[in-house]
């Protein structure tokens, strides 16, 4: 989907300040947008076409027909009902699975940035990434031993005593919402790491300095400058996790339906590449208009807070002209 | 932990993730597989007398954890260490697009459909015609299994091996003596049973639960058929389900499950392991029958030696040292004399007449309207 770009955007090209007979600027960018356009903009277009197309009889030889090109597959995903309800149980889980890992990986990320010597963060970094040292698959697999009813946690709450039979969380939605934080929490820490440890601790003082609470310098001051991290994490995490299928497959059980999943059954099990590709484009448009819509309501809130804090700043009486510490561009 | 990671390699299903890669790790991870399930009763017998100007190597297509290793060991040393390489798929849709879109790249030479998906296999040019002069023992194979309406004369397909549907119960829990399936459903709103139900996550034997049930024909295209099975499994079924599972063993033997939907294979392996806890039930008045087949690929680059292969597994004795591997019945005549005399659970591979005449042959004509009624299910299951 979006190809996500690192927090805060990729860095700009540099200055050209000697100007020569070189390479056109895009260069650098060149291996990026061919692997891109070959592996993602052309398979889409693919997609788009096949959406249009009909899945031809079994037996006559093909897997799509494309000489008779109707919208018909779109009004079949659209009036499915169980794609709509699969839809809607597919956003919550993403949702609250997207929340979680905010919630979550906020507190770890600014530890790491703020409070952790520098010497030892490196380490701590590098933890994070070790699981990603084996198989997504197998980890995920890992969970079903971990939620069986005989698995080592319920075991070992069974023993202390606070457990009195064995507790099984496999096959539930829980398990489903477990499995997606985990696999998806290190995708939210990296982001918001980089954009808090961007942050100049010179101007947490300053904050204090003029008399901000801890609150109020967290709210107004860490918060709006680790944004471009926070978005970058949110979506990093959002929009794959609406096209999850493999978690709910592995630990959701009979409870472990999601949109992925109807797409992939259209592929595999009904042979209709036709309503699949369909089932997948309106995926993609319904995951970037919550995006869009989310995004306005985001902005519309950060327009309304700025006036209230203008008429705020104003009612304080005159400001004393604070300098930003470092030369770093504050929003 | 090898039990938990075998519902990844199940014989019909791979979790539908196409990912071979696991497969190989997941095999190695369970390599030495066969202490206790009752892999064991049979030692691997010698080969069957093939032609010498065998190409060096063959490149098989097919399920996951369906071949006996042995067997493969002893046809590549009976050839001048012939160099078998043994790549899985996890649904038979995936394998045939794949084959499709890779063509001749691919490399395979033989690849293992269900008897369903021939038609289409063969409508796109993927399969060559059996030469039955290279194949001697195509000869004992049962001509009941032969001859089915996906491959008329069996032009393009030798039967590997077939089976059928039931589901086994748990006998401490379900107390009532089940025999067909209508007795499923009973026992599934149980009390005790009812939230300890899995089914096969496969669409055409979740919906067949109803077909079979009631009598009406499994390949039906009728929307008032399809009305009534949504009815009956939204209804009876659905409100008591806790997976969809392809390989409810461990579910079963943890007692995850009480009562779970099986192929016969699968099945048996749990009623090796606890024979007392654990009852079979094979359904009626209708079942499925399900046959899968030795094919060769059009494209295949070493086809002498996928035929000297195909011949080989198709003797009595090999075919022997598969049964007991996988636990399906491979439809050779005569491989009973060659397993054990106490060979366990054996009602489960020989099915007697009177089960054999439960058995329906599917078809793929219904496969949307089945996949549409399977998806609505999972969805009433999730809410």
């Amino acid at each position: 989907m979006s190809a996500a770009p690192g927090p805060g955007g990729a860095a700009a090209a540099g200055p050209g300040a000697r100007r020569r007979a070189r390479l056109p600027r895009f260069t650098l960018a060149a291996p990026a947008w061919a692997w891109y356009l070959l592996f993602f903009l052309l398979p889409l277009v693919v997609i788009a076409v096949y959406s249009l197309g009909y899945k031809p009889p079994p037996g006559s030889g093909g897997s799509i027909g494309l000489d008779r090109l109707s919208l018909d597959n779109y009004t079949t995903a659209l009036g499915d009902e169980v794609f709509a309800s699969t839809f809607v149980a597919t956003l919550r889980v993403a949702a609250l699975g997207t929340a979680l890992c905010l919630l979550i990986a906020f507190p770890v990320a600014y530890w790491l940035a703020t409070r952790v010597d520098q010497r030892v963060r490196g380490l701590l970094l590098g933890l994070l990434i070790v699981p990603f040292w084996t198989s997504y698959l197998l980890r995920t697999f890992g969970w079903r031993l971990a939620l069986a009813g005989r698995g080592f946690p319920s075991e070992i709450l069974q023993d202390l005593g606070i457990l009195s039979g064995p507790l099984s969380l496999l096959d539930t939605r829980l398990a489903v919402q477990i499995g997606v934080v985990y696999n998806y929490l290190p995708l939210m820490i990296f982001p918001l790491f980089v954009a808090l440890d961007r942050l100049d601790p010179a101007l947490r003082e300053a904050s204090k300095d003029l008399g901000a609470s801890r609150l109020r310098t967290f709210v107004q001051v860490t918060l709006p400058l680790a944004m471009p991290g926070i978005v970058a994490g949110l979506l990093l995490v959002f929009i794959p996790l609406s096209g999850e299928y493999v978690t709910p497959a592995i630990l959701g059980g009979a409870r472990g339906l999601m949109a992925g999943s109807l797409v992939a059954s259209q592929f595999l099990e009904a042979q209709n590449w036709a309503l699949g590709s369909a089932m997948a484009m309106v995926l993609i448009a319904m995951v970037l208009l919550t995006i869009g819509v989310l995004a306005l309501v985001g902005l519309g809130v950060r327009a309304l807070v700025r006036r209230a804090r203008r008429v705020d700043l104003a009612a304080a009486g005159p400001v004393p002209q604070a300098r930003p510490a470092a030369g770093r561009a504050a929003p | 932990m090898a039990d938990e990671l075998r519902i990844l390699v199940d014989r019909r299903r791979f979790l539908g993730l196409g990912g071979a890669g696991v497969a190989a790790l997941v095999l190695a991870g369970c390599g030495g597989d066969g202490g206790g399930d009752g892999r064991t009763q049979v030692t691997a017998p010698p080969v069957a007398k093939a032609p010498t100007n065998l190409e060096g190597a063959l490149n098989i297509y097919t399920w996951a954890d369906y071949q006996n290793p042995d067997n493969v060991k002893n046809f590549s040393k009976a050839n001048k260490n012939l160099k078998v390489k043994i790549d899985v798929y996890d649904s038979n849709e995936a394998a045939i697009a794949k084959l499709e879109l890779s063509g001749a790249k691919a490399g395979y030479d033989i690849v293992v459909p269900t008897g369903v998906y021939i038609p289409q296999m063969v409508a796109k040019g993927l399969l060559q015609p059996l030469d039955k002069s290279k194949l001697p023992n195509f000869a004992k194979l049962d001509p009941k299994l032969l001859n089915q309406p996906w491959d008329p004369g069996n032009r393009y397909s030798a039967v590997k091996d077939w089976g059928s549907t039931g589901y086994v119960y748990d006998k401490t829990l379900v107390t009532e003596p089940l025999s067909d399936w209508a007795g499923f459903f009973r026992a599934a709103a149980a009390k005790g049973v009812s939230g300890k139900v899995a089914v096969l996550d496969a669409p055409a034997d979740v919906t067949g639960l109803a077909f079979w049930r009631e009598g009406i024909d499994w390949n039906t295209t009728n929307p008032a058929d399809f009305q009534r099975a949504e009815q009956i499994l939204t209804g009876e079924l659905v409100p008591h389900l806790k997976a969809f599972n392809s390989f409810p063993r461990d579910g079963l033997l943890n007692g995850e499950y009480a009562l779970a939907q099986m192929w016969n294979g699968d099945a048996r392996q749990v009623l090796l392991e606890d024979p007392d806890r654990f009852a079979w039930v094979l359904g009626a008045p209708k079942t499925e029958l399900w046959v899968d087949n030795w094919t060769i690929l059009k494209s295949a680059q070493h086809p002498q030696a996928a035929y000297a292969w195909i011949n080989n597994v198709l003797d009595p004795r090999v075919s022997a040292a598969e049964i007991d591997y996988h636990g399906y019945n491979t439809a050779v005549i005569g491989t009973e004399e060659f397993l054990p005399k106490d060979l366990r659970q054996k009602e489960l591979i020989y099915f007697t007449e009177d089960e054999k005449a439960r058995f329906v042959p599917g078809s793929v004509a219904n496969q949307d309207q089945v996949t549409r009624l399977y998806n609505k299910l999972k969805a009433a299951a999730s809410k």
